[in-house]
């Protein structure tokens, strides 16, 4: 069987493990299109729309006081296509949570101590076949559907569900049925590098100096900002 | 895919493990033409969950004593009811993992490894690495895949075949002549796997797949670490 063609190597999809350096900005809705202009005046290419369906799951069992080892939550994305696929709408249920493409992700909870940028572990691995929902449930994870972490521009969120198999899990079409989380439609500006290790000295700090560039250069547009740590904890209390 | 199977052979031996592999191919060549293709090898790895303080009453049957030990134990008995992981890596199935658990079983990238290792250290922890070597013959429509399968460096655990048998993709014809070619060989005793327990269920007259080979692989192994 021929392997699927990679993703493309900009996405937040493509790659497995690698240590992320970032900083973020919180952007008003009304100055999002100004925003991306500047964007694609900086890098010379046009914005891309991606869809992406988030499945969080925490662990079934809490964390053995006394333990050393964290517990963190996990994610299922999938990249969802801005249109339904024609069959899939013509069937009873359409979207099938089971079939998509999954990709695992474990979020290491930010580094400690006063760095320039968000500094972050990120582990993940793309299923094949198989029932990727089926392994995450035995390896003792279970779908928490109240939280939401994301690293997309916009949070949205699933209309109520109706009573079709996995309904729990979303179904993010119609696409006009999302709500945004933040009812003023404001959007998170994301700038990360990422780079193979942490204990790659000489690629993180040419990081750093890469992410206070384009700092500088948004200077007077929007701020971008090292997130408190604890916003971004993946660990489970 | 065509449809597989695996002979199992660990019982006490005439011939010392480590001429094994050379004395099944031997018998191979004495009663067909078979083409060497090269080497294969194989990487296995089980781990179990780890058990919270609070409930391991639940296993206090298992003379098993609680440990935080990152470090195989390879005579520990799986407890009853206990939690298992496998992961495996064939050379023929480059770059990705046959995941597989009591009740599911995927294909995964093999950076899974490094997921598992870093961000689950506290739900699962390594008890065994078992890893095989050996070689590939081409017979007609079948491939043979013949690899020792060693605990380390020392401990031998049993010859492990893999047999492809390339005309079908349907277990029920396959079966039998898997068998049949096997029978004729005149190896020393073992044991057949076709279909795998664990991994969920095999879906009874589907096409054959990765996972079906991989669900084999995973009941041997497993065995040859409780057995």
């Amino acid at each position: 069987m021929p392997p699927p063609p990679p993703p493309p190597p900009h996405l937040s999809f493509a790659q497995s493990a690698y240590h992320e350096l970032s900083l973020y900005s919180h952007i008003p809705a009304a100055r999002q299109p100004q925003i991306l202009r500047v964007i694609s005046g900086i890098t010379g290419m046009l914005p891309e729309t991606t869809l992406e369906h988030h499945l969080v799951y925490k662990p079934k069992r809490p964390r053995r006081p006394g333990s050393n080892t964290e517990l963190y939550y996990l994610q299922l994305i999938s990249i969802v296509p801005e249109e339904q696929k024609q069959e899939e709408r013509e069937e009873k249920g359409g979207y099938d949570v089971k079939s998509q493409k999954w990709r695992m992700r474990l979020e290491d909870f930010p580094e400690y101590g006063g760095k320039p940028v968000t500094s972050r572990n990120v582990f993940g691995a793309g299923f094949g076949e198989g029932d990727a929902l089926g392994l995450v449930d035995s390896l003792g994870f279970m779908f928490a559907p109240t939280t939401t972490t994301s690293s997309l521009s916009w949070v949205l969120l699933f209309p109520p569900s109706h009573a079709v198999p996995n309904a729990q899990y979303g179904n993010p079409y119609p696409t006009s049925g999302l709500q945004p989380l933040d009812p003023a439609r404001s959007w998170v500006l994301k700038a990360a590098i990422r780079v193979k290790s942490h204990q790659d000295l000489e690629s993180v700090s040419t990081g750093h100096n890469e992410l206070k560039g384009f700092k500088e250069l948004m200077r007077g547009i929007c701020d971008l900002e090292v997130v408190e740590r604890l916003a971004l904890d993946t660990r489970v209390r | 895919m065509p449809v597989t199977g695996i002979y199992w052979i660990n019982t006490p031996l005439t011939t010392p493990p480590q001429n094994m592999v050379p004395l099944l191919a031997d018998h191979l060549g004495k009663r067909h033409q078979p083409i060497y293709s090269g080497k294969w090898s194989l990487e296995h790895r089980l781990f179990r969950e780890t058990i919270p303080s609070s409930t391991t009453t639940t296993s206090a049957s298992s003379s098993s004593p609680p440990s935080n030990s990152q470090s195989p134990q390879p005579h520990q008995q799986l407890p009853a009811g206990g939690n298992y992981m496998q992961y495996l890596s064939l050379s023929h199935y480059p770059q990705k993992l046959i995941v597989s658990t009591p009740s599911a079983i995927v294909t995964l990238d093999c950076e899974f490894e490094l997921l598992v290792r870093l961000g689950l250290s506290a739900l699962w922890s390594p008890r065994l690495t078992l890893r095989g070597e050996g070689v590939m013959y081409e017979v007609d429509d079948f491939k043979v895949r013949i690899a020792n399968i060693m605990q380390g460096n020392e401990m031998w655990k049993g010859v492990l075949v893999e047999v492809e048998y390339a005309p079908c993709s349907t277990l029920a014809v396959a079966e039998g002549v898997i068998r049949g070619f096997v029978e004729g060989l005149g190896w020393p005793a073992g044991r057949f796997t076709f279909v795998g327990k664990g991994g969920g269920r095999r879906v009874e007259g589907e096409e054959w797949s990765v996972l079906d080979t991989g669900r084999q692989y995973c009941e041997v192994l497993r065995m040859g670490w409780v057995g």
